[in-house]
């Protein structure tokens, strides 16, 4: 039987999409990449609307920490991509329903199969904030994104670092939405040595729901640091000594490091929350905006200073 | 140059959909259907551990209400689905990526044009809730369902009725999930 050039025809109960010629498959494929952003979207703004801008961003990363992994996992199932190093992940995220070309204009450098770049020269999303005037990429793009890319990009390889190179907000609106650098390096390197496929392959639900809503306890605290390269506990220690509201400008200048820096740094922290028994809860630091700032729980504060961790 | 059956190849900077075979192509979308389900299932995970059971109810109710119809306009427009009857409402419905052919079996019973019973027979969502021994979360998304046929229904036709005949909870494992009834009711 000929293919179908679309279903104007008859229709049939034993319907396949192999009945469908190839260029309708991928105008098909083009509407499910479409209908996953519209579920990715709509959560955000449900959330945005009932909750708050920080509880869509605080409940974003926290999807992310479960569904990246397993994204990739599947995407690469499905498409017999050999997962272990830059290229797989370069691959998986051409393919990824979240990132589709027809949104984002990216370009990848796989210079070798450990090491490669990503521009990502159009990005319809930051684009959209930036119509909007109310900063919310730099949360979005400082937060959401470097925690969750790197713990992504983790499943392919836990010795791989996936960094930003250069992030928003941009001065110029025609320049390059954003730049990243992969690489694999030696395990005694990784800020991260944590991370274990099994538990990021699980769903199941943590061991108590009701700590989301609880503040940090000492002991608490203690853990999570544990977890925390000594990069990450540096910029938390400038935090906690202005954890009412510590200006960006403050932290970069005091550390000699740029914002992207910061933003991976800081990015390490949730993937840490995850490796705790209580991964719901809420990361103890926020970013707000206008002006570009970090706000510390008053527990973690004073636990800091208290210990002089 | 030959289809890609897979992408176990080397590394393409500029690879686009048209470079795969027609069988990875639906394999491709089988998937890309499946991460949507599943996505929306690990939002409402995230949801229910930071704000409790109720409020992610509330939420993915919330989430659907408005997505629903521009789903059904897209899918539509991208295989020139033409017509307001049960025959056009139910070819939406078999390539729409929320009731993925390759994910649930389902049993498509066209009567006529205007009448159609849809058998779910095998649900992933029914069986994950009935693992989780989690019937209040199965049965609001049921309810969803529902409003949600009956939202595409309308969008298709007015007069398009939709009646649960069976809904969960099963008595047994092998019975069926859930079965609807779209029917054209003549104009008053």
């Amino acid at each position: 039987m000929a293919d179908l050039v679309d279903y104007s025809g008859a229709f049939n109960p034993k319907a396949r999409y192999e009945d469908f010629s190839k260029d309708t498959l991928v105008k098909l494929l083009k509407e499910y990449e479409r209908a996953y952003l519209i579920v990715l979207g709509e959560w955000d703004r449900v959330l945005k609307e009932r909750h708050s801008d920080t509880a869509a961003l605080e409940n974003n990363v926290s999807m992310w920490m479960t569904a990246g992994p397993l994204v990739e996992h599947h995407l690469c199932r499905t498409l017999n991509i050999n997962v272990g190093n830059v290229e797989s992940f370069f691959k998986a995220i051409q393919m990824d329903p979240g990132f589709p070309l027809m949104l984002f204009d990216n370009e990848f450098e796989l210079v070798n199969p450990n090491y490669g770049l990503i521009t990502v020269k159009k990005c319809t999303a930051l684009n959209a904030f930036e119509r909007e005037g109310k900063g919310y990429e730099i949360p979005l793009c400082h937060i959401v994104e470097p925690s969750t890319m790197i713990n992504t990009a983790l499943y392919h390889n836990p010795n791989m670092i996936f960094k930003p190179v250069q992030l928003p907000p941009r001065e110029d609106k025609g320049g390059i939405a954003c730049k990243w650098e992969a690489r694999i390096v030696p395990k005694s390197e990784h800020p991260f040595p944590y991370w274990r496929m099994a538990k990021r392959m699980g769903t199941s639900a943590p061991n108590n729901p009701r700590e989301a809503g609880k503040p940090w306890s000492e002991k608490q605290i203690q853990t999570l640091w544990g977890y925390l390269s000594d990069d990450t506990k540096g910029v938390m220690r400038v935090i906690a000594r202005k954890p009412e509201g510590c200006l960006k400008d403050d932290i970069i200048r005091e550390l000699g490091i740029n914002a992207e820096e910061m933003s991976y740094r800081l990015g390490f922290l949730y993937l840490a929350i995850f490796e705790t028994p209580w991964r719901q809860k809420w990361a103890p630091v926020r970013c707000l905006v206008n002006p570009w700032r970090y706000k510390m729980d008053r527990e973690w504060a004073q636990v800091i200073k208290k210990l002089s961790l | 140059m030959a289809d890609l059956v897979d992408y176990s190849g080397e590394f393409r900077p500029n690879i686009k959909y048209q470079d795969f075979s027609k069988e990875a192509l639906a394999r491709l979308l089988t998937q890309y259907a499946r991460l949507g389900l599943a996505l929306d299932g690990w939002w409402q995970n995230t949801v229910m551990e930071k704000y409790g059971k109720d409020e992610a109810i509330k939420l993915e109710l919330a989430v659907w209400d408005r997505g629903i119809p521009y789903e059904q306009a897209r899918v539509m427009k991208a295989l020139n689905i033409q017509g307001n009857d049960v025959a056009a409402c139910f070819k939406e419905l078999q390539m729409d990526p929320q009731l993925c052919m390759e994910i649930f079996d389902i049993t498509w019973d066209l009567k006529n044009n205007n009448h159609g019973i849809l058998t779910v027979n095998r649900c992933p969502a029914v069986e994950h809730f009935e693992k989780q021994a989690d019937t209040k979360t199965m049965l609001a998304m049921c309810d969803l369902d529902f409003r949600a046929f009956e939202k595409i229904a309308r969008f298709f036709n007015p007069n398009m009725k939709v009646t649960a005949l069976k809904l969960p909870p099963r008595k047994s494992k092998d019975d069926m999930a859930c079965q609807w009834e779209f029917k054209l009711e003549p104009k008053m």
